[in-house]
């Protein structure tokens, strides 16, 4: 049951999709003024809510890369500072980001779906109680993000605001998952139960 | 110091022998001042009926329940109504709000039935509005309010008189996602100004509002929640 699966897995690591949200992400800065490395590093980190650390490391080798493929161009050097411009063809690939909405490959492959399902699978594990642990997990993660957002001021937080909605909401869809799967089992050994009695 | 709510082994059967349903298997369970507890599971898991023992609108089979240290299963049907006019407010999934009141109106209704003049109960009523931002249409009536305005008065008529406890079964149920959460944040200042609250349900991201997550199956109590420790990920702002 879940050997046919693996056939249709491979897909885009996590990797490429984190190295295209930096791109991106310097690219949109650079849409609004030059600016150098370390400026991107801290400006990237705000808009994004606080919820990405990047290194500067990561920053300078994304910002090579995009020279390379003319999508920003390195300003000339003013003393110490070295700042970089986005091109025209940087405009063009940042307006066609923008544009196309983002796609979530299908099926998951994450390690808590594959837990139940392998679970499911063995036949001896008890399958409700993982659910429930893991609902307990779930909630209680909820909790501190819901902590955290009656926090904040929906003002001046709205970056951070937007980003616990979308760990919220994904929890929240991550339990919903869990109530499902619990139903579709205690359904399916009731009827189990009855054909038996 | 006395809970406000306190169940000892408390238990609902229905019917009896071969017929008998357990509702709510013994629980003991206390909610504390200024606590705001969830209680979640799926349909049947005994949920309200749970709520209902609390709120005395069903009485326990077995065990004791007790509401600010009074065991509420000794109560006279009229001393139930009192505790519900003074001490416990109810918030339901159907409002319950009555159409030919205001709003103003549809929240001194309890005080003047507990006899309050009703120039002072009105004056109560509309400064419990007034807590839930709703001071400004006090004299509309609920057909002319939206979904989560109505909640909001309903809110109001279980606060209204200084009652401490509030009750809520599914109070968000037929709100959308930004509403529901802005009657979730009356509920938790409620509880964060000392009183204390008991809801029911089925929604993950409003439960996470609570102090505690309680979780029912079968008519247990399975298994309770608490916020995990925040993680350190920076406040960052557009500004």
């Amino acid at each position: 049951m879940t050997l046919a699966y693996s056939v249709c897995i491979l897909l885009e690591s996590p990797f490429e999709e984190d190295t295209l949200s930096v791109k991106f992400g310097l690219l949109a800065l650079l849409a609004d003024a030059p600016a150098h490395g370390y400026e991107l590093k801290t400006a990237f980190e705000r808009r994004t809510g606080g919820s990405w650390a990047i290194n500067i490391g990561q920053v300078y080798t994304t910002l090579q890369r995009l020279e390379r493929d003319g999508l920003v161009t390195e300003l000339p050097s003013v003393g110490e500072r070295h700042d970089y411009r986005i091109t025209s063809a940087g405009t063009e690939a940042l307006d066609a980001w923008f544009s196309s909405p983002v796609v979530t490959e299908a099926p998951p492959r994450d390690e808590l779906t594959i837990k139940v399902l392998l679970a499911v699978a063995a036949g001896d594990v008890d399958v409700t109680e993982i659910i429930q642990r893991q609902r307990r997990a779930s909630i209680e993660q909820l909790q501190a993000y819901t902590r955290r957002k009656a926090q904040a001021d929906p003002d001046r937080d709205i970056a951070f605001l937007i980003l616990l909605d979308a760990l919220i909401f994904r929890t929240e869809a991550e339990i919903r998952w869990l109530d499902a799967s619990e139903a579709r089992i205690s359904s399916l050994s009731a009827r189990v139960r009855e054909a038996i009695s | 110091m006395t809970r406000p709510i306190e169940l000892e082994a408390a238990e609902r059967r229905f019917g009896n022998g071969h017929t008998q349903v357990i509702a709510l298997h013994p629980t003991t369970l206390g909610v504390e001042r200024g606590e705001l507890l969830a209680i979640m599971g799926p349909s049947g898991s005994g949920k309200t009926t749970l709520l209902s023992l609390v709120g005395g609108l069903d009485r326990a089979t077995g065990g004791r329940v007790l509401v600010e240290g009074k065991d509420i299963g000794q109560m006279s049907p009229s001393q139930l109504a009192l505790l519900r006019r003074r001490t416990v407010g109810y918030v339901f999934q159907d409002l319950n709000l009555l159409a030919g009141l205001t709003a103003r109106e549809n929240v001194s209704l309890p005080l003047e039935l507990d006899g309050a003049r009703v120039a002072a109960a009105q004056a109560q009523a509309a400064q419990a509005l007034e807590s839930v931002g709703l001071g400004h249409l006090a004299d509309r009536y609920p057909d002319d309010l939206s979904g989560g305005e109505q909640q909001r008065v309903a809110i109001a008529r279980a606060l209204v008189g200084g009652r401490g406890i509030v009750l809520a079964d599914e109070p968000t149920g037929a709100l959308d996602s930004m509403t529901g959460e802005s009657v979730m944040r009356l509920l938790r200042s409620h509880c964060d100004a000392g009183g204390t609250a008991v809801l029911v349900t089925h929604d993950a991201a409003h439960a996470a509002w609570a102090d505690r997550v309680v979780f029912l199956r079968d008519g247990r109590v399975v298994d309770e929640a608490r916020p995990a420790p925040t993680q350190e990920f920076s406040v960052g702002t557009t500004a």
